[in-house]
């Protein structure tokens, strides 16, 4: 009851729940919080409670740098919820700073963009962390078609578009047509792959240990996915294992090229995998047209090209690929309210 | 992103009619380079007629903005100019920056919308009820009286042990009786008469003198209270009021009931011991 009158003074709110980053879409307003998806805790041992220390950016910086009494975590892993509590109180903390500051506690409507791959036990995971969170009314859209519509791509025509989303913890890739998905595979091979991959490949190679933030800044700075022209480099420092002191080094991008090779190699199999699996018409159309790259892997230099070699498909990098996948969930908030539930798959 | 700065840069300087567009620029960069059309849609695995549509800019070709401004990135790439500039000199030339995700309405039998409708028809519901209540609580409350004189009716609050006083000590018919009546006059009669032919007409002077004290209820035709509580002994009350009267004494030997300047009785079918109720509906005079 009070829920449905404090929804009035609350928007809606699209929401894309990432392994890696948050981002919210306030309905007329457009993105209005990009954080990482990390919840730092400190534990009171006085009250025996366990006390928000910082959230999203804040709480980034920590991560790997906390003592003892704070731990700095990830609430999400491979797309969904690893912990609930800390997901619920870190999206209560985003759904309130999204509305600013105000004297309600905001009731809003709230669309989740949940991966394809994940189990029922799952998607309830992240309606009952979203309910707790203040929601009203928690839809939960599946992420190939919040990015698909995100990136502009013409879903509700009679023709195939193909969309290829790669998130921190899962890459998605789905063929749709008519406002459905009619193939969809869904990897859990992300932008933390990436990371990994770059930090076992130091330690193998230089025998010196990264932390999680320093490999993504190499593989923001210098990785790409495809032989350019240009070799970048980049100076990082890290343990060395071997002398136990920590030791600065030099990475070009033909080594990072070399590192992510595993993961890359993952997602073209699936990307391949979907070629496959679609209907020969749909395929016909998605060959002419090609693949759209959304979701912040696709800021990875020269994926495209990567793609492009290996599929003999034309490949499109979206517009802000980092946030289709919120910005396609808002539009589907409006299409809801425009032409009701039967518009779209959602639960 | 830098979508924005890269939109601004251009425009300050720029000149719509003097200006190349897309097509004109990709078509300028392709002949500068050797390179052929079919070469470049090998290298970019873009079908030619596609690259064609962008260097004559029919952008109507694509079937989205998205295909046409990826297509336009990689082909701007690969001969060697900046994309970030093509792609802001693409959004000055056309319009649309989105595409309709949908054109035709689904056939639907039941939306969203409905909770509007329902919230709609809670709200008349509520305004409605608040009307009729406001209504009701603001119609004046007048007694059914007759005014013919001839049959009286008269409703008592607790008909058993009440006795209604006609013409001097009458004793009036019980009320059921009035309504049982198959003959029409009385019925007809029911509808109130005007309130100032009433009082006109019926307005008697009431005086109570107490010798003892005693609790006193004395209400008039419209059903008014005009006296409502313990009259002290010595006391004297004194009021005009309309006929019919209805009086309830609790100590009715305690009190000389003056109607008119006439001594009444208490009537003594009326008393209960020390109690009486009883009702003056007319003087006979």
């Amino acid at each position: 009851m009070l829920k449905s009158f404090l929804g009035y003074f609350s928007n809606d709110l699209s929401i894309d729940l990432g392994t890696a980053n948050t981002l919210i879409y306030l309905r007329g307003r457009g993105i209005v919080l990009n954080e990482p998806s990390v919840v730092a805790i400190r534990e009171e041992h006085g009250r025996g409670g366990k006390v928000l220390e910082a959230v999203g950016a804040n709480a980034k910086n920590m991560l790997g740098r906390t003592p003892g009494n704070i731990t700095a975590i990830r609430p999400l892993k491979d797309g969904v919820i690893a912990d609930f509590n800390v997901t619920e109180k870190m999206l209560q903390y985003f759904i309130k700073k999204a509305h600013g500051s105000r004297y309600f506690r905001p009731s809003p409507r709230v669309l989740v963009c949940v991966p394809y791959g994940s189990t029922q036990v799952e998607r309830r995971a992240i309606r009952e962390s979203a309910e707790g969170a203040g929601a009203r009314k928690v839809y939960l859209v599946e992420e190939p078609m919040a990015a698909a519509i995100g990136a502009g791509m013409p879903v509700h025509e009679a023709r195939g578009s193909m969309v290829l989303d790669i998130g921190g913890g899962t890459s998605e890739v789905a063929v749709i047509s008519l406002n459905g998905i009619v193939y969809a595979a869904s990897v859990r091979i992300g932008g933390d792959r990436f990371d990994e991959a770059i930090t076992n490949y130091v330690r193998r190679n230089y025998g010196i240990l990264i932390g999680e933030a320093t490999a993504e800044r190499i593989k923001q700075e210098i990785g790409s996915a495809y032989p350019g022209q240009e070799v970048k480099e980049i100076s990082v420092k890290g343990r060395n294992l071997s002398e136990g002191v920590p030791r600065a080094f030099t990475l070009n991008s033909n080594e990072i090229l070399e590192a992510l090779q595993e993961p890359l190699q993952g997602i073209v199999g699936a990307v391949k995998a979907a070629l496959e699996q679609t209907p020969p018409e749909l395929g016909a159309d998605v060959a002419e047209r090609g693949i759209v790259l959304t979701g912040g892997g696709a800021l990875l230099r020269d994926l495209d090209k990567l793609l492009t070699e290996e599929t003999g498909l034309p490949v499109v990098v979206a517009d802000e690929p980092l946030t289709c996948v919120a910005r396609g969930g808002g539009r589907i908030i409006e299409l809801l309210d425009e032409y009701g539930s039967a518009a779209f798959t959602v639960e | 992103m830098s979508q924005d700065d890269s939109n601004n840069r251009p425009a300050a300087n720029a000149q719509p009619e003097e200006e190349p567009s897309v097509g004109q620029r990709l078509i300028e960069a392709r002949e500068a380079q050797p390179l052929s059309l079919a070469q470049i849609a090998a290298e970019l695995r873009i079908e030619a007629h596609l690259l064609m549509a962008l260097e004559e800019d029919r952008l109507e070709d694509f079937a989205a903005p998205v295909f046409a401004k990826g297509y336009m990135r990689q082909y701007g790439t690969l001969l060697g100019l900046d994309e970030r500039d093509l792609i802001a000199q693409y959004y000055r030339q056309v319009d649309t920056r989105d595409v309709p995700v949908m054109q035709q309405k689904p056939i639907r039998l039941r939306d969203e919308n409905q909770i509007r409708l329902w919230l709609a028809a809670a709200v008349v519901l509520v305004l409605l009820i608040v009307g009729v209540v406001v209504w009701w609580t603001r119609q004046p409350t007048v007694e059914p009286v007759i005014d013919d004189g001839a049959e009286p009716a008269i409703e008592e609050p607790e008909p058993v042990a009440a006795v209604v006083v006609r013409p001097r000590l009458q004793v009036a018919e019980p009320p059921i009786a009035v309504t049982d009546r198959p003959v029409g006059p009385v019925p007809t009669a029911l509808p109130v008469a005007p309130p100032d032919a009433l009082v006109d007409s019926d307005l008697v002077a009431v005086e109570l003198d107490f010798t003892e004290d005693c609790w006193t209820e004395v209400s008039d035709a419209r059903g008014e209270r005009l006296f409502y509580g313990l009259g002290s002994a010595g006391a004297r009350s004194r009021f005009n009021a309309s006929l019919p009267i209805s009086i309830f004494l609790g100590n009715a030997s305690g009190v000389e009931l003056t109607v008119d300047g006439e001594r009444y009785p208490i009537p003594p079918e009326s008393r209960q011991g020390n109690l009486a109720r009883f009702v003056i509906a007319d003087l006979d005079r």
